[in-house]
């Protein structure tokens, strides 16, 4: 028989048990569309990275003591100076704090570590930081302790979602808490921070490490970079290095290593189970047509041409569960990228390979049943006629 | 004239059951082109089991089965099969039609496996509809069809790759008698006009007057050879 009638026949032979043919096809559908999101987020989200990553390594410079083995307390009197600097748009200092006890009561509550930075004006930009909930500190005078913190803080505390302003202890005095903030940058996890005015530095203790974040226009980080060490310390210019965010290529091969393998193997689980539903619902469909096999054997069909006749409906299932499955992975990708603000990332090759990945595993599926039909006698399934 | 057909001390034992079933024992019949014989017989008496091992659906325990000259259970399946699709046509009592498939399409399902191009199916289809008289019918799907103008449409697929023998399985079993007279009358017309041995199982009386041999068929034997 000629393929294009059988394709035509399968198609017929399947709108003949549509509950079935949806129900098995079922199984594809979630197996090609998990893969297909799968694909499409992992592709999506190392962009994401990427793109991100672009932008800062072209906007943002850390300067740091250039030798790590002599860590050297940044001491930048002048952030005015560095801000006047052609095509920086602002600077701000971050010193690290010794680590301290913090209570959400007065007296014996549960305490817990914090390692808190104070930080100078324009902080928030030079940071990329972005507020979460409440508000950062700026309305506060300098003699009131306040703090922002991140979110893992929020968790340690268990103290369930910020509300509003709260009180820290430390040592015995309140700190007032007025926001929740995340680090946009990568490199700077502000998760576990808690950010606290310059001001009050003196509160907080003496200083053990300081880096200077400086955003620049992009394309001018290489030439601040050059200028900043001596503008701070004209008389050690090798004592700092302005350093920008390390190599793209690490962070992306690290995003997709630690995920790539976890999404084949549920991809392949997915795709398995679409295999088993098809072929489970096509061995309940072959029974039921045990006597339309006997009735074909005795007008002379081959045991091939029965094979070939069930191996074709469960492909053209799988076909349609690939068609079906890649959309709706693809709607997957975009509710996600909509709801992590990303920019989702589609190939568009994506499709025909799903349709292709689908007919694999409706043929695949098929095995089993077709041989099944195949191997039936033609008296013995006629006489159920 | 040579036969067609011939059946040398054919019998059939099923061993399927709890007890073996002697269905058929020591048949001969030799079968001429273009004559139609009935073979007749209470229900259990052996007929299908007959008609199965004549046209190559089943096994024989003992005894040939000749066509043409050629013993077909010495066939390999793959032969076997293309004896059904070329030499032999099967009507049933219920007709057996595919309910997906429109009445052309049903008498172009023999074609097709014998990988006939679209053309030729579709105006030989057509032309064996308008033969058994349904030319107003191509494209009617069984549902839309009475009892008597399904076995017409089975009788056309059953004649679609011209065949030699037409085995008819009490095809009149399921239609009143006067539908029942008419599709024999279209079996005899098919003998008649173009020379296929036709051997029809039935209990039905009004074939007998048309046929030129009546084999009666009791417990497996044939109690009156003619
Ligand atoms: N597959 C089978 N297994 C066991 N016994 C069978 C089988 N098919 C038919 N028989 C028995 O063989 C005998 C003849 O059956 P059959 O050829 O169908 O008779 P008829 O067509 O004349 O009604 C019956 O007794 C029937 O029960
Ligand atoms: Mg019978």
């Amino acid at each position: 028989m000629l393929l294009t009638d059988l394709v035509r026949e399968a198609f017929r032979s399947l709108r003949q048990r549509p509950g079935r043919a949806v129900l098995s096809a079922l199984g594809s559908v979630l197996g090609v569309a998990t893969v297909v999101a799968i694909v499409g987020l992992s592709e999506t989200a190392s962009h994401q990275v990427t793109l991100r990553f672009d932008e800062l390594r072209a906007t943002r410079l850390v300067v740091d003591a250039a030798s790590p083995d002599e860590p050297e307390v940044l001491d930048v009197a002048d952030l005015d100076a560095i801000r006047a600097v052609n095509g920086v748009t602002s600077a701000a200092r971050i010193m690290a704090m010794g680590n301290r006890l913090a209570t959400l009561v007065p007296v014996h509550g549960r305490a817990i570590s914090i390692s808190p930075s104070t930080v100078s004006l324009d902080f928030q930009d030079a940071l990329d930081v972005e507020v979460l909930a409440g508000t950062l500190w700026d309305g506060a005078g300098p003699e009131s302790r306040v703090a922002v913190i991140g979110e893992t803080v929020v968790r340690e505390l268990s103290m369930g979602p910020f509300v509003g302003p709260f009180e820290l202890w430390v040592d015995g005095l309140p700190v007032t808490v007025t926001g929740v903030v995340r680090g946009s940058g990568l490199d700077l996890g502000l998760s576990g921070a808690v950010l606290v005015p310059e001001s009050q530095s003196e509160f907080w203790g003496r200083p053990r490490d300081g880096s200077l974040i400086v955003r620049v226009l992009p394309g001018a980080g290489a030439g601040v970079g050059e200028v900043l060490p001596t503008l701070i310390d004209p008389t050690a210019p090798h004592k700092y290095a302005a350093l920008v965010p390390p190599e793209p290529e690490r962070l992306r091969a690290t995003i997709s290593g630690d995920t790539r393998l976890a999404f084949i193997a549920g991809s392949v689980i997915a795709l398995l189970a679409g295999a088993i539903a098809i072929a489970t619902s096509t061995l309940t469909s072959v029974v039921e047509r045990t006597e339309e096999y006997g009735l074909r054997r005795a007008l002379g069909a081959r045991r091939a041409d029965i094979l070939r006749m069930v191996l074709i409906e469960t492909t053209v299932l799988g076909a349609l569960g690939g068609v079906v499955g890649s959309y709706l992975g693809l709607a997957g990708i975009l509710a996600a990228s909509l709801l992590l603000d990303w920019r989702p990332i589609f190939e568009p090759g994506l499709i025909p390979l799903a349709i292709v990945i689908g007919s694999a595993v409706g043929a695949l599926a098929g095995l089993i049943p077709a041989a099944r039909a195949a191997g039936l006698q033609p008296v013995t399934a006629l006489r159920r006629v | 004239m040579a036969a067609i057909l011939e059946a040398r001390g054919l019998g059939k034992t099923y061993t399927t059951g709890p007890e073996p079933v002697v269905a058929l024992r020591d048949f001969d019949l030799a079968v001429e082109p273009g004559t139609l014989t009935v073979i007749k017989g209470r229900s259990g008496s052996g007929k299908t089991t007959l008609l199965n091992l004549l046209g190559g659906l089943d096994r024989p325990t003992t005894g040939t089965v000749l066509v043409d000259g050629v013993d077909i259970h010495q066939l390999s399946p793959g032969e076997l099969a293309e004896l059904r699709r070329s030499t032999v046509g099967f009507v049933f009592q219920t007709f057996g039609l595919l309910p997906i498939l429109t009445a052309a399409e049903n008498v172009e399902v023999p074609m097709r496996l014998a990988r006939a191009d679209h053309d030729l199916r579709r105006s030989r289809s057509t032309a064996l509809l308008e033969h058994v008289g349904l030319g107003g019918r191509v494209k009617h799907r069984p549902h839309e069809l009475s009892g008597g103008e399904q076995q017409r449409v089975a009788i056309a697929r059953a004649l679609a790759n011209e065949p030699k023998l037409l085995l008819a399985d009490e095809p009149t079993g399921q239609l009143d008698s006067r539908t029942g007279r008419t599709i024999i009358e279209l079996i005899y017309n098919v003998v008649r006009e173009d020379g296929v041995a036709a051997i029809v199982a039935t209990h039905d009386p009004a074939p007998m007057a048309l046929a030129d041999r009546v084999i009666e068929l009791s417990n497996g034997r044939a109690i009156i050879p003619n």
